[in-house]
């Protein structure tokens, strides 16, 4: 039996003047903000609604709400008097002007230090306006970010998950958990579900709508994306629902196929697997042209892998598909299975934990790789280290999930790899040899 | 002249405001090797790093104590403490720690200013160390508020003076409203005249990017040093440009005995015109390069006259970009149709417009619906109207995320009028004077250029 994960994190407490990862409120706000159709309002001062503004790029498919930032900018006064009043006037003008499917308050540190009830408050606004008004407790002090997704995950099993019944159901319904439509990532995923004859009832939450997430309860299966993010509301929807889960990753040719493959094996049925089986086959005829090309330009290169959680893994795979090496991978944000994944891909000595900027430059350029794949933080000093760089995480422009993903992928580092650039300034540059010359500031 | 209005609403819909933190922070990379850091949970500064990073596309160095549930309730080892200990250790440390508290540590009353005494008492290397405090609650006032502390606060904890005036030196402040590109051309226009500049904060060698040789450094590479810092007090004028200038001008004129000359806009041509006055009379200089460039602008002035007079413009900025924008436009026979700032500032009254509203991304929606601007000005986060309205977006103020090259790029001084009255006018001319040949239905009923 797996070990329940529940609200157990991985993340120990940062180093003050060392930290530099996102907070609780963050973690909530990534999780449960991409729903398309609610209101999402964060009670408290300015820095978390302020500077949070259109940081994410999580797409929809109609719905435009979710991209607006409702706060109730709680000044001086206001949290020594206390800012309840000003935040039920806010959940009311945010339903009479917006007409929200529902409305998510997120707390924040202030009000929660000064012990505000906002529980309170959205159940009573939850029966005067009959629309779900979901408090979700995440101040940034609780912890670092992957607390506040399970604290978000919970607060969408309690008071949205089960609320409403679907229309219809088949035996082939499934929701997907931890995919935040990143870059509309989900649309490269949802056709290939669609071809094979599986129903998405709905989904948590990238381009999430509030009545297909209130009727979650039907499916007959859990598919979770993220290892780290929102595997608790898998767990309690099996415990309460009877809905078993299995997890998953949509990044890479090998890992799709593996994954659909898994997925008709657990629906358990003879058609949808020969359909998946003739998607599989149709898919890999339809971009055969593009990845037999960029395979001829992208094999044997070398890559340091410098993301979290089960992208650390699928990286790795997904950069095998083109014939290259990484030669590095961090097990940041990671689970112990997929640390394990990772040490049976790479072995042991390759793995990495979180480093300072500049210790992961020495290594790429002591392993000789050809690109960093990192996250938004590290592009630019990547790119005062002279060497090239792929986003991998929430701040790329483009879809890296499913096929045309995996290609959209491929043609991105083939941009940066083969950019005539690199040889002009690093040659430039090379007063000092490359790596081993120190800014003397 | 104008009016200024608060929205009254219980709700902020797509806030304009950022937080204080932030704007103490971007002064703050005026200085050469600098980590800040705020006192606060991990998202008060990752947040802000994210949004700096986007808009100067630099790296930037902003950490935090991350403040969590133990120290909260308990208070436990103190983390700023920890955190100084931390980034002395390191190993490549830093060069200055600027230290910004949050809304929850000010809640805690946490003292760190009493904290950073003592350590510099404690810790024998820490005792000429240029470590500071700078308040920035974020429930006090936005960015323009967080800037003008840090600029206060750098002057008056890094300030100093060896007691001999220099007469070829003179102190630059710069307000929130001056990307680097805009320093870089006010340094230069003084230095034409064979003056050196002390500048707070200087962005532009901070800020606009250079690739050197070897690895990524992980502090600023550039800035004023700590070492110029403490010639604050000898400089023989100080010129403080921009609102959020003026209380730190003041600080240096009682410390130092130093006086100061106050330029609210170098966007208008007119007080371009009294700065090469004045630095003119001092030196005895009329640099031939500065008198070309002049030229240049008038000639712009000239050919854009076309395109800017009488044309409805609105304007969402904090006060001193509002302030600048505004008058700015005003100087070539705009009409300044609506203005909305995140923040309060008394600058915010001398905007030649008829009432200015203190609020949202909404309340500027709305003005923009009933006012029909031709051209509205603001940071990236108004592209939705750009998109929605049909309104061409000129990109000024913070953050600018969507466009390359913009913190380069100057409005101030002869040369950067005259790129931004050619910025403008392109706009102008792409969206309303250039008419397709084939109009539909034969009439111009229609026609958007009203």
């Amino acid at each position: 039996m797996r070990e329940k994960v529940g609200m157990k994190v991985l993340s120990k407490r940062p180093k003050p003047g060392k930290a530099a990862g996102g907070c609780g409120f963050d973690g909530a706000r990534i999780t449960l903000v991409p729903i398309t159709d609610a209101a999402h309002l964060f009670h408290g001062a300015i820095t978390c609604a302020g500077n949070s503004f259109e940081t994410r790029k999580s797409k929809s498919s109609g719905p435009s709400l979710f991209l607006k930032t409702f706060t109730t900018d709680l000044t001086n006064e206001e949290i020594v008097f206390g800012g309840i009043e000003k935040l039920k006037k806010a959940i009311d003008y945010i339903f009479e002007h917006y007409n929200p499917k529902a409305i998510f308050v997120y707390n924040t540190c202030i009000p929660a230090m000064t012990g505000e009830d906002i529980f309170r408050v959205c159940r009573e606004k939850t029966v005067e306006l009959s629309i779900p008004v979901v408090p979700v407790n995440s101040p940034g002090f609780i912890g670092a970010k992957n607390l506040g997704t399970r604290i978000a995950a919970k607060a969408l099993f309690d008071h949205v998950i089960g609320t409403k019944e679907p229309e219809y159901t088949t035996p082939y319904d499934i929701n997907l958990i931890g995919e935040f439509n990143v870059a509309g990532d989900l649309f490269n995923i949802l056709p290939l579900f669609k071809k094979a004859g599986i129903r998405v009832l709905s989904t948590i939450t990238g381009d999430g709508k509030i009545d297909e997430i209130a009727s979650a309860h039907r499916a007959k299966l859990n598919i979770v994306f993220c290892s780290q993010a929102m595997i608790n509301l898998a767990e309690y929807m099996e415990e309460t629902y009877g809905i078993p889960f299995i997890q998953v990753s949509f990044y890479g040719k090998t890992t799709i196929e593996r994954s659909l493959r898994k997925i008709a094996q657990k629906l358990g049925d003879k058609t949808i697997k020969e359909k998946v089986e003739e998607v599989i086959k149709e898919k890999n005829k339809q971009i055969a042209p593009e990845y037999e090309r960029l395979k001829e330009v992208l094999k044997g290169k070398k890559a340091v892998l410098y993301t979290g959680g089960h992208k650390s893994w699928s990286g790795i795979e997904m950069l095998r598909d083109y014939g290259m090496e990484a030669v590095v991978s961090s097990g940041r944000k990671a689970t112990a299975e997929d640390i394990e994944k990772i040490k049976e891909l790479l072995g042991s000595d390759r793995l990495i934990g979180q480093v300072p900027a500049r210790t992961l430059h020495e290594i790429v350029v002591a392993s000789g790789a050809d690109i960093l794949i990192a996250g938004g933080r590290n592009m630019y000093p990547s790119l005062k280290s002279k060497i090239p760089y792929l986003h991998i995480n929430q701040e790329r422009f483009y879809a890296y999930a499913g096929y045309e993903g995996f290609i959209e992928f491929g043609r991105q580092m083939e941009i940066t790899i083969t950019s005539p650039i690199w040889e002009y300034v690093r040659k430039k540059l090379s007063g000092e040899e490359n790596g081993k010359g120190n800014l003397q500031q | 002249m104008a009016k200024v209005i608060f929205s009254n609403k219980p709700v902020s819909v797509n806030p304009l405001k950022k937080s204080p933190a932030l704007g103490a922070a971007i002064c703050c990379y005026g200085i050469k090797g600098i980590m800040v850091v705020v006192h606060g949970a991990q998202g008060c500064s990752a947040f802000a790093k994210n949004i700096l990073i986007e808009h100067f596309k630099e790296p930037v160095p902003f950490t935090n104590t991350a403040l969590g549930e133990i120290s909260v309730v308990f208070g436990e080892e103190d983390p700023i403490e920890e955190a100084v200990k931390n980034l002395l250790s390191s190993k490549i440390p830093p060069k200055a720690i600027a230290f910004l508290s949050s809304g929850m540590s000010e809640c805690r009353g946490d003292d760190i200013e009493s904290t950073i005494e003592r350590l510099k008492k404690e810790i024998p290397s820490l005792s000429c160390f240029p470590l500071f405090h700078i308040p920035t609650p974020d429930f006090e006032g936005g960015l323009s508020t967080g800037y003008e502390a840090a600029l206060f606060s750098i002057v008056s904890n890094l300030g100093s003076a060896t007691g001999k005036r220099d007469e070829k030196t003179v102190n630059l402040l710069c307000g929130p409203a001056l990307k680097p590109g805009d320093i870089e051309e006010i340094k230069e226009f003084i230095e034409s005249f064979g003056l050196r500049t002390i500048t707070i904060p200087d962005l532009s060698d901070s800020l606009i990017g250079k690739l050197y040789p070897g690895l990524y450094y992980p502090y600023t590479t550039g800035g004023i040093t700590a070492e110029d810092l403490k010639k604050v007090g000898d400089a023989f004028i100080t010129f403080a440009v921009g609102f959020g200038t003026l209380r730190t001008a003041r600080l240096i004129e009682k410390r130092w005995n130093v006086p100061f000359e106050f330029f609210p806009n170098l966007s208008n041509y007119r007080e371009v015109d009294r700065l090469f006055q004045l630095l003119s009379n001092i030196t005895g200089c009329f640099p031939e390069k500065l008198i070309e460039r002049q030229y240049q602008m008038l000639d712009a002035l000239a050919d854009t006259h076309f395109y800017l007079n009488r044309k409805r413009f609105a304007i969402a900025a904090i006060p001193a970009v509002a302030y600048e924008i505004g008058d700015f436009l005003a100087s070539v026979g705009g009409e300044i149709v609506a203005v909305v700032s995140p923040e309060y500032d008394p600058c915010l009254e001398k905007i030649k417009t008829e009432k200015v509203i203190v609020g949202d991304m909404e309340d500027f929606e709305h003005l923009c619906k009933e006012k029909k601007p031709h051209v509205i000005f603001g940071s990236s986060h108004l592209h939705f109207i750009e998109e929605e309205l049909g309104i061409p977006l000129v990109r000024i103020d913070f953050p600018v995320m969507d466009r390359i090259g913009f913190i380069q790029k100057s409005r101030v001084c002869y040369r950067g009028i005259r790129d931004f009255l050619f910025e403008i006018s392109n706009e102008i001319l792409s969206h309303y004077i250039e008419k397709p040949y084939i109009v539909e239905g034969g009439c111009y009923e229609n026609s958007t250029m009203q």
